[in-house]
């Protein structure tokens, strides 16, 4: 797994970089130019997910197959791909949305959009997750009409 | 629970309780038509369920993370994530 997840963090250094030319072009160049840059960043960072979510899938795989393949530590580091793809897949939206102002329609911008809402609902925030279930195994968990109760009196 | 829905508390505004206890209780009641092996974040026995609510024009998503208890007579809810 190590080996994969080296490469992703090569490719995301690619991604980055794209993004900085980005905010470049937000002050220099022709939009038209822009958004036709904006479109193949878009591809590489759907390609960087669908990458991701195929390691993701085949390390749970393996975790099933294999007792005692699970580990928090390999949980953190699939975390903070996705949450570094996040990061970057709201400044590629940033200039989007500059691009559409403009007039532009930007190929593959919705399924970008998607894709990053999809990504802002992953579990992504493993040390929180890890002490839930650690709390439910150990039997600290409450029942659900109580759980309610509570969400209830604090959004009040 | 209390962690699962740190989330939400945070989040959500109190007009979508009604319609995210109704998904949760939907989801108690028949988990295996509602529910999914989840890759992530904890694939030895995570599932999700995301389901949306519409409140005051405005559309909220979520997706409940949980796994079945040892005897599968409970269902142990771990997160809930929400966006708009």
């Amino acid at each position: 797994m190590g080996d994969g997840l080296s490469f992703l963090s090569e490719q995301f250094g690619l991604c980055e970089s794209h993004a900085q030319a980005l905010e470049t072009w937000k002050i220099e160049h022709e939009t038209a130019m822009a958004c036709a840059q904006l479109e193949d960043t878009i591809e590489l960072m759907l390609s960087m997910l669908r990458s991701l979510r195929r390691h993701n899938e085949r390390w749970a795989a393996h975790v099933q197959d294999v007792p005692g393949g699970f580990s928090w530590d390999t949980v953190r580091k699939f975390a903070e791909l996705y949450r570094q793809w996040h990061r970057l897949s709201q400044r590629v939206l940033d200039a989007v949305g500059l691009c559409e102002a403009e007039g532009f329609v930007v190929q593959g911008a919705d399924q970008l959009r998607e894709e990053s809402r999809q990504v802002a609902l992953m579990s992504l925030d493993t040390d929180r997750v890890r002490r839930s279930i650690e709390s439910l195994e150990e039997g600290r968990g409450i029942p659900f009409a109580q759980a309610m109760d509570e969400l209830r009196d604090h959004l009040r | 629970m209390r962690v699962a829905l740190d989330r939400v508390s945070r989040l959500a505004p109190a007009e979508v309780l009604d319609e995210l206890e109704a998904a949760l209780r939907r989801l108690a009641a028949d988990p295996l038509a509602h529910g999914r092996p989840a890759a992530f974040p904890y694939p030895p026995r995570g599932q999700m369920y995301p389901f949306h609510c519409d409140v005051a024009g405005k559309r909220w998503h979520f997706v409940a993370f949980f796994y079945f208890s040892e005897d599968e007579t409970a269902l142990r809810v771990f997160d809930v994530a929400v966006s708009d």
